[in-house]
């Protein structure tokens, strides 16, 4: 699909309301493909299995062996992606393509990057329409989780932000402004691993975040590769690399403060109710 | 114009294709091929406590329990109320097996936990919520070996569009949905599954028992539950006699529900309940009590924190603040309960919760000692969790209300972290310890 997009973005002028189809609507059939995704990504025969297992359940007083559906389990249900201990090769993948690729930020932050490219009135993007700017953002998005897969595979890092197990560390959580700000560009320069068995705080190991850097580049170069037609093209790359590597330092600052930034923005609305 | 349509069909076609019918998951008696609404189960400890240990034998160690599930159409009438009859049954068996097997030397305490999905979720094998439930009802059975564990999962129709994105636009009528469809049958359902558990007027102390309710099961659960909860508090004070709790905790987590749904219940308590008595001082030994109802979200819950009172600021055009009660603990505004849930309506909290390393929680422990101590991950890293009686607060009900960190709990719908769940039974064994908040004030002048 990805290849559809990239091959429709340098058509000729003349096809170029056929792009505009093109790109917008390989860019919503990929939204709306997650489930269908996600059931090829779980395990074999995933909750259908599951549930004939359960079917084949003996009565109480039969007095069997009681069943384990542990192996049916839909592995790559968000549930299992957010609190599973540590991920499978199979997990992190699911986890590439439904919070990556195909996940609801990644919708609203194509439409937002649209629109917003739209006042920008960048000489790269002039004169095309907002479908066009839309699929192309939301490809630039998916080659961006693209390549922060790959690096998060390479430098063995857990791709989650917090990692469950991290909560086995008995250091002193960061606290006051400074502090936690500090700990939050920390935490995109370094990740964790935990190694097998991962029952000790000794088990979790420093990796360096390759999925930030790799994510960017992606990122940068996608978003000139869908515009190489437009004038700068190698320029936008660095540019839109170096930009989108500061996006995720930045980023990591909200998830930090996130809690306090929630408990203002219900402040804001509950103002606007009145009293 | 082409591109346009094209678009609007595909959203319309994803959208038809995703819709999640208003149908039951589960068979009493494996009716229509269904799969059977009462599970004989166990998984091994690795599969729901990875860091118990690092020996194989303790990891694969296998922890049976019994699955059950009540379904309730999107009207709020049960699909099949032999599921109901089914259930019953499992609790009934679940204690004669226990005193069958109690000694003089041990006696067997069997938990009867019940649980309210979400937002989202439903009674199907695809529901997060319901591993996520299999997972705690395994921990209660480590915690509570042997003793026979019963899970009572209450479906309903939390979902009714699975497509991403779609689903998010379902969040107002859900929400309206889950506070409807408790009034029907829930709330004799209940009754009954409370009174299997713990005998006609609730007394048999024999049996752990535990209601949960996560986000809008929340709001189903406190729902169905308040107002038998508030004639027990009023007829217990009129008959001069401890309150009956049905349960032996209700724990309403990540609850989405306007506070001035919970506050009306809350009053009623400040009229009719003894005041929690002052905390112990560090050093000091004191009676402390159980609290009947505990809700808590997490910092971390954006959803019910932000989200939710933007929600409620659009549906406000429609709907009025409707809270015009005595107002005991000092909110101040109708509007502050109406856009609010209990746990973020400030004047409600009653305690802190964190790690006792954490400078908020060393601070309130300077006056008082903690309420609770919970210990997670006791065979590896070892991690104190305390609850905190907060210093000020107007709270002294049986009605506790917390604030949870990120750590437990990161955000609203990633509830069955391993370190929740641990959470959650060190909360229930911890807070069985201690005597229930059931004394009333004296008879009221006439």
């Amino acid at each position: 699909m990805g290849v559809i997009c990239h091959d429709a973005a340098h058509l000729s002028p003349m096809y170029h309301s056929r792009a505009h189809t093109i790109i917008a609507l390989c860019a919503a059939a990929t939204m709306f493909a997650a489930p269908a995704f996600a059931q090829i990504l779980s395990v074999s025969g995933g909750t259908d299995a599951a549930v004939m297992d359960n079917t084949a359940q003996p009565p109480r007083d039969a007095g069997t062996e009681p069943n384990n559906p542990w192996a049916n389990r839909p592995v790559c249900a968000s549930m299992f992606l957010t609190s599973d201990w540590q991920l499978t090769e199979k997990q992190r993948a699911c986890n590439w393509i439904q919070n990556g690729v195909l996940s609801t930020n990644a919708l609203l932050g194509a439409v937002w990057s649209a629109e917003f490219s739209k006042l920008r009135d960048a000489p790269s993007e002039r004169g095309d329409g907002f479908p066009l700017r839309f699929g192309r953002k939301f490809t630039q998005s998916a080659i961006k989780a693209t390549g922060s897969y790959l690096g998060s595979v390479i430098s063995r890092e857990d791709p989650r932000r917090l990692p469950p197990f991290l909560a086995l560390r008995t250091t002193i959580p960061p606290h006051g402004f400074f502090e936690r700000t500090a700990h939050a560009l920390t935490s995109n320069v370094i990740g964790y691993e935990c190694v097998d068995p991962c029952t000790l705080e000794t088990d979790i190991k420093k990796r360096f975040v390759l999925s930030a850097v790799l994510g960017s580049i992606a990122s940068g170069v996608a978003g000139s590769v869908l515009t190489t037609d437009r004038p700068d093209a190698k320029d936008r790359a660095l540019r839109g690399a170096m930009s989108a590597y500061a996006a995720t330092f930045a980023n990591a600052v909200f998830v930090e403060f996130k809690p306090e930034l929630s408990a203002f923005g219900g402040r804001v609305f509950r103002m606007f109710g009145g009293r | 114009m082409r591109l346009l349509r094209g678009l609007g069909a595909l959203i319309l076609l994803a959208a038809s294709s995703a819709c999640v019918a208003d149908r039951a998951y589960r068979g009493a008696d494996r009716p229509n091929g269904l799969p059977n609404s009462v599970l004989n189960e166990q998984l091994q400890t690795r599969q729901f406590d990875p860091t118990q240990s690092e020996d194989p034998k303790v990891l694969e160690k296998p922890w049976p329990y019994r699955l059950t599930f009540i379904e309730f159409s999107d009207r709020g009438e049960m699909f099949d109320a032999r599921q109901l009859d089914r259930a019953l049954e499992e609790i009934a068996a679940a204690k004669r097996d226990a005193a069958a097997r109690s000694s003089a030397a041990r006696t067997l305490r069997p938990v009867v936990a019940v649980f309210v999905h979400g937002w989202k979720n439903n009674a199907s094998d695809s529901s997060g919520n319901v591993w996520g439930f299999r997972q705690v009802l395994a921990g209660l059975s480590l915690q509570y070996s042997p003793a026979p564990i019963v899970g009572v999962y209450i479906g309903w129709r939390g979902a009714t569009v699975s497509a991403p994105f779609l689903e998010e636009f379902t969040f107002f009528d859900r929400h309206r949905r889950s506070q409807s469809v408790a009034v029907p049958q829930m709330p004799d359902a209940f009754r009954r599954v409370m009174q299997a558990a713990k005998g006609p007027t609730y007394e048999d102390r024999s049996t752990v028992s535990v209601l949960v309710g996560h986000s809008f099961g929340g709001a189903v659960l406190e729902t169905a539950l308040t107002q038998g909860l508030s004639d027990e508090v009023v007829t217990a004070r009129q008959q001069q006699r401890p309150i009956r709790w049905p349960a032996d905790l209700i724990v309403l987590l990540n609850e989405a529900q306007e506070a001035e749904r919970s506050y009306p219940f809350i009053d009623t308590l400040v009229a009719n309940v003894t005041a929690r008595p002052p905390c112990a001082a560090p050093g000091e030994e004191r009676e402390t009590l159980r609290p009947a109802v505990i809700s808590i979200s997490s910092t971390g819950d954006y959803a019910t924190r932000a989200f939710f009172p933007a929600a409620q600021l659009l549906t406000r055009l429609f709907h009025r603040p409707s809270y015009h009660g005595p107002d005991p603990m000092g909110v101040g505004s109708a509007t502050s309960l109406y856009f609010s849930t209990t746990a973020h309506t400030g004047a409600l909290r009653s305690h802190l919760l964190g790690r006792a390393d954490d400078p908020q929680i060393l601070d309130a422990l300077k006056q008082c000692n903690p309420a609770v101590d919970t210990t997670l991950f006791d065979n590896t890293a070892n991690i104190h969790y305390y609850i905190v009686e907060r210093p000020a607060s107007k709270n002294r009900t049986p009605y506790w209300v917390m604030h949870m960190p990120p750590s437990i709990v990161p955000d609203h719908s990633t509830i069955f972290t391993p370190v929740f769940r641990q959470f959650l039974v060190t909360l229930i064994a911890q807070a069985l310890e201690i005597g229930p908040h059931d004394r009333v004030l004296a008879p009221a002048a006439p």
